[in-house]
């Protein structure tokens, strides 16, 4: 079946004032823009850098291992901190019982959340299990905080032996809470406020200046006029070449398939198109010729046949009983077209 | 039409009458599942592996079992275990004490269809041995070299919903699929008539319809399918999007793939499509083909970041998106 983009900005054309509209857009988006950057800007001058995992410890011991980590190494009043213990299994994981580690309580810290999520890794042909406690805590006053090392209990089911492993302590140190420098920033806050205003008064006199001028509504010519529109200017030249005429006619073909009834044609197979167009109630003589006439521009396409003009009047017939079906059922369009012919 | 693809559409349309038996003989059996029946002729015809993805129950291994009964050809059904060995697959030297030397015996892999049931339950050196014998057709068995039987065809399956205690296929090992096909529940009236059907005495059973001979014969038409240049650029297209997106207009698929699609993929991508025209009874391959394929070929072989999963982004997800934005010829 032979497919082809659909152009969008032909599914619609509006006939009057584009070139207004045009213009009404691209102001509301270079308001847009500056804004975003103003913002931006702004925003970048607010937050402090966020730090990666900055404390690290491991401790092992045989077939496990435990890993504990603290989001970062500073962190200012009510930021929070994640603090990750990673317990990394080897060999079979049902081998450890493992009795489930609570929250280390921390001074100057208060926690809000816990989770705990099991994973497996592949490494060294190994595969290991991956049991990951997070405890987040949100920093409540300025000073120290010790993270005491958490302790877990675990018992080796083949030989009854029960252990434990600790994570390292750590300690983080609590900063006052960054406020944002007054000066530079309240300006930056104004600017951005001015930008705003201006932007709502300038949409407010183009909205305005449009209602005075009733010309400004859209008006969407029926597709069955571009794709009828788009046969004539092909007509010239057409008996040059047969084959690129079908695909030229098959592309008019698509294109109207997608303005009318919103069926992407370039993309779907031949029976999801004639499937979807029964679905409109397109008569069946009507999707058979379809059929045909994609199945011709397939052959055209993607088999090296040599187009014949009988193929090509099978295709032009076949978009001509869908247009007149379409005009037959949008009666709305058609007496537009009638009263614009005439005119 | 082009002479030879005419001569070739005639051909076809003479060699392909068993896919419509094939298809009856498995509306026997099985109902509904026509993707998943679609797929294993494919892989049939293009000579490749299938693994099959899906829950439990879903006539995964009677549709195996169908195939082989109707194309009268030996079948296996290897259930795989964390205790299986290799030499459990492929076979051993046992020492005839009556003879004094060591004989061969064969394991249930030379077979035509091979179901490698649940096979990320085996431990890698078992899952090693399948899939090396997958790529070889052959095994050596104490310094002898076997062939395997021909047509040879590895059906895999594996349950998505239990991890614990599997061994995932490596990315490598998976590669090596031709197909990986997720396999889901039939609909409501489809499973009304699997209870009717199914709940007779009489087991229904396919009959054979076509020799292995045919199944050679039809392959070599399959390769002959005609492939136009457009075609082959769409394929290009479609696995270089998944290795380089922005030049595709993918920008945002870059933090989300990590590696994007073998050679393979544009290998098995041609032959896929023109078993799909096979099927369809056409000399030459059309977009439609590739795109009716593009995921059952590409969905395990884009892996994605970490990133991607932690946002819950399928390699399906990616791949429908390359699809969507890349230009159908």
């Amino acid at each position: 079946m032979c497919r082809h983009r659909v152009n969008g900005s032909s599914r619609r054309l509006f006939a009057h004032d584009l070139a207004l509209i045009g213009y009404r857009q691209e102001v509301e988006v270079v308001i847009l823009l500056i804004f975003m950057a103003v913002s931006s800007l702004l925003c970048a001058q607010m937050s402090p850098d966020s730090a990666a995992d900055s404390l690290v410890s491991v401790q092992e011991w045989g077939n496990i291992e435990i890993e504990g980590s603290l989001s970062a190494d500073s962190i200012s009043q009510n930021d929070t901190l994640v603090f990750t213990v990673k317990l990394k299994l080897r060999g079979n994981p049902d081998d450890y019982s493992i009795a489930e580690p609570g929250a280390p309580p921390i001074t100057n810290l208060s926690l809000i959340a816990t989770s705990q999520a099991n994973r497996t890794e592949r490494s060294e042909g190994e595969t290991h299990l991956i049991k990951e406690y997070r405890f987040t805590y949100v920093a409540i006053s300025i000073g120290m905080a010790y993270v005491n090392p958490l302790r877990v209990q675990y018992v080796y089911i083949p030989n009854g032996e029960s252990r434990s492993l600790a994570s390292s302590r750590f300690e983080i140190e609590i900063t006052e809470p960054i406020i944002p420098k007054k000066g530079v920033d309240w300006v930056v806050v104004i600017i951005v406020l001015l930008i705003i205003c201006a932007g709502a008064i300038l949409t407010f006199i183009l909205s305005k200046k449009g209602r005075k001028n009733p010309t400004v509504e859209e008006e969407e010519i029926p597709p069955e006029k571009i794709a009828r529109q788009r046969i004539i200017n092909l007509k010239p030249g057409r008996n040059a070449d047969i084959s690129k005429s079908i695909d030229d006619t098959t592309r008019i073909l698509s294109n109207y398939i997608f303005a009318r009834y919103g069926i992407d044609a370039a993309r779907l197979s031949k029976e999801e198109i004639v499937m979807s167009l029964e679905k409109h109630g397109i008569p069946a003589n009507t999707t058979k010729n379809l059929d045909m006439a994609f199945a011709i521009c397939d052959e055209v396409r993607f088999a090296n046949h040599k187009a014949t003009q009988t193929d090509r009047d099978n295709i032009e017939l076949a978009l001509e009983s869908l247009l007149a079906f379409g005009e037959k059922t949008n009666p709305q369009q058609s007496k537009q077209d009638d009263i614009d012919d005439k005119s | 039409m082009n002479e030879e693809i005419q001569k070739l559409n005639e051909r076809i349309a003479g060699e392909s009458t068993f896919i419509d038996d094939m298809r009856t003989e498995f509306a026997k059996v099985i109902v509904g599942q026509n993707y998943l029946i679609d797929r294993l002729i494919i892989g049939l015809l293009a000579d490749g592996h299938v693994l099959l993805e899906g829950v439990p129950g879903i006539a995964k291994t009677l549709s195996v079992k169908t195939l082989s009964d109707i194309i009268e050809a030996d079948f296996q059904r290897i259930q795989f275990t964390p205790d299986l060995l290799p030499a459990d697959i492929i076979g051993t030297l046992i020492y005839n004490q009556a003879k004094g030397i060591f004989t061969t015996k064969k394991g249930p892999i030379f077979s035509n269809i091979i179901l490698a049931d649940e096979i990320n339950r085996a431990p890698a050196k078992v899952q090693s041995a399948l899939l090396e014998a997958m790529q070889e057709r052959q095994i050596t068995i104490g310094g002898e070299t076997f062939p395997l039987p021909v047509p040879f065809m590895v059906l895999a399956t594996q349950n998505p919903i239990e991890q614990q205690g599997t061994y995932p296929l490596p990315e490598a090992q998976v590669d090596r699929f031709l197909m990986k096909v997720i396999v889901s529940y039939p609909d409501r009236e489809d499973e009304r008539k699997i209870m009717r059907l199914h709940g007779r005495i009489e087991i229904p059973v396919a009959n054979p319809v076509i020799k292995p001979e045919q199944i050679m014969r039809a392959r070599h038409t399959v390769r002959d399918i005609y492939v136009d240049e457009k075609i082959e650029s769409y394929i290009l297209d479609l696995v270089f999007a998944t290795r380089n997106p922005a030049h595709y207009g993918l920008d945002e698929l870059g933090e989300l793939i990590q590696y994007g699609a073998s050679p393979r993929a544009t290998l098995y991508l041609r032959s896929c499509a023109q078993a799909n025209a096979f099927l369809n009874h056409r000399g030459y391959v059309t977009p439609e083909d590739i795109r009716t394929i593009a995921m059952d070929v590409l969905r395990h072989r884009v892996i994605v970041t970490y990133e991607a999963e932690a946002e819950e982004i399928a390699a399906e997800d990616v791949v429908l998106k390359v699809l969507g934005a890349v230009e159908v010829p």
